[in-house]
């Protein structure tokens, strides 16, 4: 925790510099575990980043609970041999892409869950939290913070406006990573919304019934078409309305021009 | 965290139906989206949640250490000042909701509590809430109904502010216009004579006509002479075209003495002053830093595809009477004694001929070129002084010189000169000014009597010590 002993000055010297590398290493890894299939690929991409930014944890113990937390979710990727070697070929086909579905967002879900709260730990080191911070990130356009928060953004509304159950997992993860990290601007009781529609998406998709369904793709009668676009519509739904949230909080940091920031009149005299 | 839920496809469709429309639960408040999304993100935060915690954490008995005590003090202090600023936007937004900030019905009280309807019989308080909330965008000059002067509603609204202060507060309004050659000076000045000319006889201060004649001056001389025709004339405008007699060189000078020290003394006579000087410097710092009020930077831009110059770029400065102005260049208040600073530093050695410090600056507007009275009387009347400065320069009395004409009681009517005479008007308004002078500074001519007897005291000593008397 970075205390002001004397000024916030001293604590955030080198802040922009510190923030804005941690922003654009984030960013890199959140693309990169959304966008591959093999889950080992995410265990070395989250571990590597997690190894990188570790002394910035500001406490010892706490790194060795993340530590250990990476250790056992390792294993048990390492456990599931069946799963890793149809992840780790180089053409899978849909229908065992789906059936592999829920194991692998058993992990995928587990690796992000320790990232986002590892990221969330070092909030108080990188994230723009105060009025100072934030001010000190606002209103510069060259800032590369922007350049990439707007285009990792559009990047992952261009996915979900296209949004088809065939693609579901790049464009589902692209959201998630999106949204975990940036998740340290959305409001809290946004971001909690957001984790269960979240939730039920995921659920949705790897249903029994919805596996079933995906399985026979694309030998369907008209009933199961109507179910596949019936389920589609649903989750685009869900992620735009997610999407919204999002848009609402980030648009209080001055990072979106949605709301325009109101030229203050003057209330003094002379 | 994101779990995988078990359950039927058509019961987890529902529920995710209904988690999407899930509206807002605060509908009912008079806070607008962006303030209630703000205070979301405050109260969610690390600092808050961490505060909470922390203060928790006293309350409950739990060991409480000195790094907890940083941590309270932090958090809180980020907290306090993220919420503060919420509040300022909120305050804000409130206080502009009409658009403007005088409450007029609060003027009309002080008004009246001061007891001012004797000396401003005709003071319209309707017309100047009109023109504070809705200022005019141009205003026509009286010589030319096809000619318009920009108004800039910022600059109106500080005079207007500035007009009212002198009405309730008796205070006087000087603002000096700077730039170099060229770059517009005594047009802007002349467009803001006319736009506080405007304001005042539109609010029932003033009666008198907009007379180039009696406010515009090419010397300090004429300047002064013009004050004390209007000496008992509140609300006179009088504006100092190249005002460089005023340079630092000529501090000593009794014209240049004078009009600082009218600057100085004489606000009870709430006159309206302009000057045009090419730097500010060129003044007394310490007149700057106490009496001016607004001081207007003029500069020119290049326009590239002529090659020429486009003129009437203005840059606002305030040197506040209260402690903080608003700077909407700069989208912060400005603390007082923050300008004074600056101007201190830019009015010593020669850092003001570098011109204006822009941390300072308060706004950025433009002008155009239309005057407020006609160019042809502007160019008339420098003429006519280019021309006494050339040929004549004139004949100055000293303090005892003018004393003594004073206490000379010289009338007219014992010279044989009366009022058929061709002399008559001329030396008529000499021994009124000069009457004037000495008759609204009585201690002058204290001073002169105590001169005279010490001299004749003085020769009497001489004379007895001729006759040997001891």
């Amino acid at each position: 925790m970075a205390y002001k002993h004397g000024g916030t000055s001293i604590a955030f010297s080198n802040y922009n510099y510190a923030f804005l590398y941690f922003n654009k290493r984030y960013i890199e890894i959140c693309v990169d575990i959304s966008k591959t299939l093999s889950v080992r690929d995410v265990r070395r991409k989250v571990s590597a980043f997690m190894f990188e930014f570790r002394y910035a944890i500001p406490s010892t113990l706490k790194w060795q609970e993340y530590r250990n937390e990476l250790d056992i979710i390792n294993d048990k990727v390492n456990e599931d041999g069946e799963l890793n070697t149809l992840l780790e070929r180089e053409e899978v086909e849909f229908r065992e892409m789906v059936q592999a579905y829920p194991l692998y967002y058993k992990h995928f879900l587990r690796y992000l869950g320790v990232l986002s709260r590892f990221v969330t730990e070092l909030s108080s080191t990188y994230m723009p939290r105060t009025v100072r911070q934030q001010n000190l990130l606002k209103y510069r356009d060259d800032n590369i913070f922007h350049e990439k928060l707007h285009e990792f953004k559009s990047l992952v509304f261009s996915h979900l406006s296209s949004f088809n159950l065939k693609e579901f997992r790049i464009k589902v993860n692209l959201f998630i990573t999106f949204f975990y990290a940036y998740r340290i601007f959305v409001n809290e009781v946004y971001s909690t919304k957001i984790e269960e529609v979240l939730s039920l998406v995921i659920s949705l998709y790897v249903n029994e019934d919805s596996i079933s369904l995906f399985s026979n793709y694309p030998d369907y009668d008209r009933e199961d078409w109507k179910k596949f676009y019936k389920i589609e519509t649903h989750l685009q739904d869900a992620l735009l309305y997610c999407n919204s949230l999002i848009n609402l909080s980030l648009s209080s940091y001055g990072v979106l021009p949605k709301i325009e920031e109101k030229v203050q009149a003057d209330r003094t005299l002379i | 965290m994101i779990t995988v839920k078990s359950g039927k496809v058509g019961l987890l469709s529902q529920e995710l139906k209904e988690k999407t429309q899930e509206t807002d639960d605060r509908e009912n408040t008079d806070l607008d989206k962006q303030t209630v999304s703000n205070l979301n993100n405050l109260f969610s935060a690390n600092e808050t949640t961490s505060l909470i915690a922390n203060i928790n954490a006293f309350n409950g008995n739990k060991d409480y250490n000195y790094e907890q005590l940083c941590e309270l003090d932090y958090s809180m202090d980020s907290v306090v000042s993220s919420l503060r600023d919420i509040k300022n936007k909120v305050d804000m937004d409130i206080f502009f909701k009409d658009g403007y900030t005088i409450d007029i019905k609060k003027v009309e009280e002080k008004f009246k509590a001061k007891k001012l309807r004797r000396k401003y019989p005709d003071f319209n308080f309707k017309r100047l809430d009109e023109l504070y909330k809705n200022p005019p965008k141009t205003l026509i000059p009286y010589y030319d109904d096809s000619k318009a002067i920009i108004i800039d509603e910022f600059i109106f609204r500080k005079y207007v502010i500035g007009i009212i202060q002198m009405v309730l507060d008796h205070m006087d309004l000087l603002s000096v216009v700077t730039g170099g050659e060229g770059t517009g000076k005594s047009t802007h000045v002349s467009q803001l004579m006319y736009m506080v000319w405007w304001i005042l006889t539109e609010c029932g201060i003033i009666k008198y006509k907009f007379d180039i004649k009696d406010m515009f001056f090419n010397t300090l001389e004429k300047l002064r002479m013009k004050e004390d025709d209007f000496f008992n004339d509140p609300f006179r405008i009088l504006a100092l075209d190249e005002g460089n007699e005023l340079h630092r060189q000529n501090w000593r000078d009794e014209e240049v003495s004078t009009f600082f020290q009218r600057l100085r003394r004489e606000r009870f006579n709430q006159r309206i002053k302009f000057v045009c000087i090419p730097v500010l410097g060129e003044l007394i710092s310490s007149v700057v830093l106490t009496r001016v009020n607004f001081i207007i930077e003029m500069r020119n831009k290049n326009s590239m595809k002529t090659a020429s110059l486009n003129k009437g770029r203005a840059m606002f400065y305030i040197i506040p009477r209260g402690d903080v102005i608003y700077s909407p260049a700069q989208k912060k208040e400005l603390r007082k004694g923050d300008i004074k600073s600056v101007l201190f530093e830019n009015l010593k050695d020669k850092n003001f001929l570098k011109g204006m410090d822009e941390n300072i600056l308060v706004k950025t507007y433009s002008c155009n070129g239309v005057w407020g009275f006609p160019e042809s009387l502007y160019i008339k009347e420098l003429k006519e002084t280019n021309k006494t400065f050339q040929v004549s320069k004139g004949l100055k009395l000293t303090e005892t010189e003018s004393g003594y004409l004073y206490l000379a009681r010289i009338s007219l009517k014992a010279l044989g000169i009366d009022s058929k005479d061709a002399k008559y008007s001329t030396l008529n308004k000499f021994f009124g000014r000069l009457k004037r002078y000495y008759e609204n500074d009585p201690q002058k001519i204290t001073k002169l009597e105590a001169i005279i007897k010490r001299k004749e005291e003085e020769k009497n000593i001489k004379e007895w010590a001729k006759k040997g008397v001891k």
